[in-house]
């Protein structure tokens, strides 16, 4: 009989699969106790590591056009429909009911697809021009705030993981999606679709780690700008805006959506957005 | 760069270029264009209604008119003149009568030159001839020159002329240049006056290309109208002429003379009381002639001394034209002294092959001195030329004659001798708190008392806002909306007294006070009052509900201003609040407090509570408060943060920023000069926006520096209240001192100062405008946000280099460009990592401008439709 090849699950930093700097793995085991994988536990260095390759993605990506942010990101849809039976047999054979499998991969697509649409329209929603008193032009429009590290739902699931980064890289910013090592095997496997869907090396980073180990290091870092932290309790919180305060991170607290839900959120995506208003004189 | 030789130019304009050893100008598509600095309309506009919003006294105002009179050109141009007619002006010229000075010149036309010169003859005089087929040019350059030569061997010694607007407009800046070139020949002794009939050039782009021209080719004065055409010495138009005679001076050594001219008609129209009056009051004057736009009305004393030369320089010659006068209508007191202090003046008529060397455009040729400020340090002092006899008196005029002490009475003014606190609408004593003085920080002088308030005082004021809540985000929108809209009006009719109390309890000039603190205010209040009944609308798709009790605390930059922005959009939002101003600025906050009342706003919807950092704190660590909004420095923000985190209570935060202002090569650069001006010493610097850190292009970093020295040293620090004060006074000794450390530790970094030589007042905060260039990324005067009237000059070569530069700091509240080129400043706006970015202007603020910093320069937006999430929960 033909031994089946195993896969081995890694990081996703900046356009690599890399091991853990650190060394460390945890075995992801299903409901029988057989090996599913040996997931690496990202530690704060690869954290870093992903961190500078997030921020030498931002302008690039935030840099060009919504248009293209928008195909690039249906393409990653498109590779993730090819790969659906991937995510579905993952999910699969970590517990969920095949139905249950294919309705979250199905959802994941979904979200992606929708989000691929928000690129170029929530900037006409929610810029405007403003009607100043006095001889002058002003606009208001959302740019991304930069670097984003997002600790994405523990549930299990590949919608929940696109539910938490599409409204980041909708928006044109990059992200270091830290993932709970047990619903980790279908978002590193994403990961691979992302790698050969156009998506720009760095502008999403997949850590498979703890987080009570790594959220510290999120919150404290200086050169991350905004912190996403999904399905929060409340000391995530206040340790979040505590460390979060030394740049003025901007911190959420999302909560998932109803389970059914996909349309992208655009409120969520500007969550990642900053407002910049613009004057100019208006004269001969 | 092109050389003459290799373009079809005429022989005058190939000799000019010879002379200077380079060529002046530049082809384009098909002629040869004039190169000239872009001028920015708004940008001069802006400049204008400065010298407008100046306050000058009655004394002041007689000595312009004389000085004024001195210059008119008296003129008769019709067809019925005759030898008498002429004769009797001329004796009008001689002596006005009534004590009023004689005038410059006669002006006629040529066939009546030999008339006034003989009318003339010994008084000193000038007869003037309108020659060039006067006044539209419409005749061949052949008997132009003819007609020229002809006034003068009738005895005109001063011949006025007109360019041929239609060509000039066409681009055809060589054949205007030889024209005048050509005049100018035919002219022998006699002066030429350039008339460029600004009203048609339209843009001041035109008039300052067509000042350049003229001038170059030897005009001795330019001038805006004929005065037959339409009326247009604007004093946008005249500005834009006088910096253009400026900068020829500064080049060439050449000193020009200006005449703003056209439609003045008598002494009414030229006083104080403004052309508008005199019409209204001459009943056949009526319909007779376009109204003046409002830049001409009441323009006289301003225009005669509009200080754009700073008082080491010399100021260009001005001369009037004053047609038809008949009489003068009131007695003019000779202010002698000031007419010979100017006239003491040597006039430096520098050869016209003087080289334009770079050193002399930067105005640096003559040898600079070292001087030494009041503060005790060494500054380069720009150039003396041959003006130096001059600078004390006319440093004297300036501080003593034209802008005499014009105080904002504050008679008018009520203040209490205490303030208690405002919790649930009625004033209360404090019960844990106590009362603490609150000063002027330009004299040091306690103007009152106000209540602070201890942690028992907070739960009270907290509990009336809660108690208020309910009830008030009940209230049908639209009436929420009316309290509003009646809170904006009670603020504009009691507008004079609020600014004249936030000049004296913050130290800002009563002028920006009155100019652009109330009236955002006010608008403040209106903008938001008519959100309250469109929430719906704002954010479709979402239902929104108020967030409930919002805690706020400001800073004392712009009391009443931070106050408008946290009340206005809260209360539209449903919420009710508490607000605490800072402690050194109470009082205009207790004033807002009595409009409430007066407003009938309900009670515990507004409270207002004073007190110091430990207020604060107990209002940020209230449980029972829902957001706490804030603006003042970063540090206590990541206080605030740190404090609020896992609470669950909202916050948004406006911090403090170090905004980068840069200059590119192609900027408009007397208006980019004005912009840093206002950038960096509107209120005295204590803006959190404020363009602390300029980044010029290293070609025009000389001149940028030298202008803005200049500029420096024309502004005037002093009593807040007085109406003609730039910089007032620093807000306490606290953040003095501050100013002060730093100011130190830029100088022990090795960066070079310059503070223009100004006494300071003896009592109360203050400090010199001050300027350092040789500044480093790493100095801590450019890292730091200093909060005063201190600006760091760096410079840069590449856009890329500017961008990279002015991201590089921690903070991302503003920025400003300055640039003629459209894509660019798209480009460099994109790039700039900031919440608010003016370009080809600055400081600019707007009620529906959404405001607020990226990085650690702040949480969340203040203003427009943005503005109102932060104040609102959704589902």
């Amino acid at each position: 009989m033909r031994q089946p090849v195993w896969k081995t699950y890694k990081l996703y930093i900046g356009g690599k699969f890399p091991r853990t700097e650190s060394g460390r793995y945890e075995a992801v085991r299903d409901a029988n106790g057989a090996l599913v994988a040996n997931m690496s536990r990202a530690s704060r260095k690869d954290f870093r590591n992903a961190v500078v390759a997030a921020r030498a993605a931002v302008s690039g990506w935030s840099g060009g056009t919504a248009y293209l942010r928008g195909q690039i990101l249906y393409r990653a849809a498109e590779m993730l429909e090819g790969r659906a039976a991937q995510f579905v047999g993952e999910l699969e054979r970590q517990g969920l009911s095949r139905a249950q499998a294919q309705s979250d991969v199905e959802r994941a697509g979904d979200l992606l697809v929708s989000y691929a649409g928000w690129t170029d329209k929530y900037q006409a929603l929610f810029g405007s021009v403003n009607p100043v008193a006095g001889p002058h032009f002003c606009f208001s429009s959302p740019e991304p705030t930069g670097v984003v590290a997002v600790l994405t739902p523990r549930r299990l699931g590949l919608a929940p993981f696109i539910e938490a980064i599409a409204p980041i890289i909708a928006g044109g910013n990059a992200c270091v999606a830290i993932v709970p090592i047990e619903a980790s095997l279908a978002p590193i496997s994403f990961a691979e679709a992302l790698h050969t869907s156009d998506v720009p090396a760095g502008v999403v980073n997949v850590l498979s780690g703890h987080r009570s180990e790594l959220l510290p290091h999120a919150a404290s870092h200086m050169d991350v700008n905004a912190l996403a932290v999904w399905e929060a309790d409340s000391d995530e919180r206040r340790l979040a805006e505590e460390l979060g305060a030394e740049n003025l991170k901007r911190c959420f607290f999302p909560t998932p959506a109803v389970q059914d839900e996909v349309t992208g959120n655009p409120t969520l995506l500007m969550r990642f957005q900053e407002t910049k208003t613009t004057w100019h004189p208006v004269g001969t | 760069m092109m050389s003459a030789s290799t373009l079809d130019i005429s022989p005058h304009l190939a000799r000019v270029l010879d002379a200077n050893g380079s060529a002046p100008i530049s082809p384009i598509s098909g002629g040869l264009r004039y190169p000239a600095p872009s001028i920015d309309e708004v940008g001069v506009a802006e400049r204008v209604a400065r010298f407008r919003s100046r306050s000058i006294k009655a004394e002041s105002k007689r000595a312009a008119i004389d000085l004024a009179m001195r210059m008119i050109d008296l003129t008769t141009l019709e067809g019925k003149d005759t030898p008498g007619k002429v004769r009797q002006m001329c004796a009008k010229a001689k002596n006005p009568g009534a004590g009023a000075p004689a005038v410059a010149a006669v002006c006629v036309y040529a066939n009546m030159a030999r008339v006034a010169r003989e009318a003339v003859q010994g008084s000193g005089l000038h007869v003037a001839a309108v020659s060039t087929s006067f006044p539209s040019g419409m005749s061949s350059l052949s008997l132009r020159l003819e007609e020229t030569r002809w006034a003068v061997s009738e005895g005109a010694d001063e011949i006025d002329m007109v360019i041929s607007r239609g060509r000039f407009l066409a681009g055809e800046d060589g054949a205007i240049f030889d024209e005048v070139a050509q005049i100018k020949e035919a002219c022998g002794p006699a002066h030429l006056k350039v008339i460029l009939e600004t009203g048609e050039l339209q843009t001041l782009d035109a008039v300052r290309r067509a000042s350049e021209i003229a001038m170059d080719a030897g005009a001795d004065f330019i001038k805006t109208s004929t005065g037959k055409v339409a009326p247009a010495a604007t004093m946008d138009v005249t500005y834009v002429m006088l910096c253009a005679i400026r900068d020829y001076f500064e080049r060439t050594g050449r000193m020009v003379g200006m005449k703003p001219a056209g439609g003045i008609r008598d002494t009414k129209t030229a006083g104080p009381h403004g052309r508008h009056e005199a019409r209204r009051r001459h009943p056949r004057h009526q319909n007779r002639h376009r109204l003046p736009r409002h830049g001409q009305r009441n323009s006289w004393p301003r225009l005669a001394f509009p200080r754009l030369f700073s008082h080491r320089r010399q100021r260009p010659r001005q001369r009037f034209t004053h047609a038809n006068r008949q009489r003068a209508h009131q007695s003019l007191p000779v202010a002698a002294l000031l007419l010979r202090r100017l006239t003491a003046v040597p006039t430096l008529m520098a050869p016209r092959s003087k080289p334009r060397s770079l050193a002399a455009k930067n105005g640096s040729a003559a040898a600079p001195t070292p001087e030494t400020t009041q503060n005790g340090v060494a500054s380069d002092g720009g150039s003396k030329e041959a003006v130096v006899p001059a600078r004390a008196a006319v440093n004297s005029f300036i501080n003593e004659t034209l802008y005499a002490p014009a105080p904002e009475s504050a008679d008018h003014v009520r203040l209490e001798a205490k303030y208690p606190l405002f919790i649930g609408g009625q004033w209360q004593e404090p019960t844990d708190g106590g009362y603490v003085k609150t000063i002027n920080p330009a004299t040091e002088a306690t103007i009152a008392q106000v209540a602070t308030a201890g942690q028992n005082d907070v739960e009270r004021a907290v509990a009336a806002a809660r108690g208020a809540q309910e009830k008030w985000a009940r209230l049908p929108a639209l009436e929420r909306g009316k309290y509003l809209f009646r809170v904006a009006r009670l603020i504009q009719e009691r507008s004079r007294e609020l600014a004249i109390i936030e000049s004296m309890n913050g130290g800002k000039p009563i002028r920006e006070a009155r100019d652009v603190d109330l009236p955002l205010v006010a608008q403040h209040f209106f903008y938001h009052a008519g959100w309250a009944d469109k929430l719906e609308y704002a954010f479709p798709g979402e239902k929104s509900a108020p967030l409930g009790v919002v805690g706020q605390i400001i800073p004392w930059n712009f009391p009443l201003m931070m106050a408008a922005w946290k009340i206005a959009p809260a209360l539209a939002c449903g919420n009710t609040v508490v607000l605490k101003p800072a402690e050194t600025t109470p009082l205009t906050a207790m004033k807002l407090a009595e409009i409430f009342q007066d407003a009938g706003v309900p009670e515990g919807v507004v409270n207002i509570i004073n007190g110091g950092g430990s207020t604060g704190a107990a209002l940020v660590n209230h449980a029972g408060l829902d957001k706490i909004a804030f603006t003042g420095s970063t540090e206590v923000g990541k206080g605030i943060m740190k404090a609020l985190a896992g609470s669950g209570r909202q916050y948004t935060l406006e911090l403090g920023g170090k905004a980068a202002h840069i200059i590119f090569e192609d900027a408009p650069l007397d208006e980019a000069v004005e912009g840093i001006v206002n950038g960096i010493f509107f209120n005295q610097g204590h803006v959190c926006c404020a363009g602390s850190r300029v980044l010029i292009q290293e070609s025009v970093a000389d001149v940028v520096v030298a202008r803005l020295k200049r500029r420096l040293d024309t502004l005037i620090v002093g009593d807040p209240l007085d109406k003609n004060t730039d910089i007032g006074a620093i807000n306490s000794r606290e953040q003095l001192g501050r100013i002060t450390t730093l100011v130190n530790a830029g100088i022990e970094e090795g960066a070079c100062i310059y503070q223009p030589p100004q006494a300071l007042p003896s009592r109360g905060f203050y400090f010199a405008p001050t300027i350092f260039t040789e500044t480093a990324q790493s100095h801590r005067i450019v890292q730091e946000e200093i909060f005063g009237p201190v600006v760091t000059i760096q410079t840069f070569r590449t856009p890329d280099e500017a961008i990279e530069k002015a991201n590089n700091t921690r903070y991302g509240l503003s920025a400003g460009v300055w640039t003629d080129k459209g894509a660019k400043i798209f480009k460099t706006t994109s790039a700039l990592r900031a919440g608010v970015v003016w370009a080809n202007t600055f400081n600019r603020f707007d009620p529906s401008a959404p405001f607020g910093g990226y990085k650690e320069s702040g949480v969340g937006r203040e203003g427009g439709v943005q503005g109102l999430r932060p104040y609102l929960r959704f589902e």
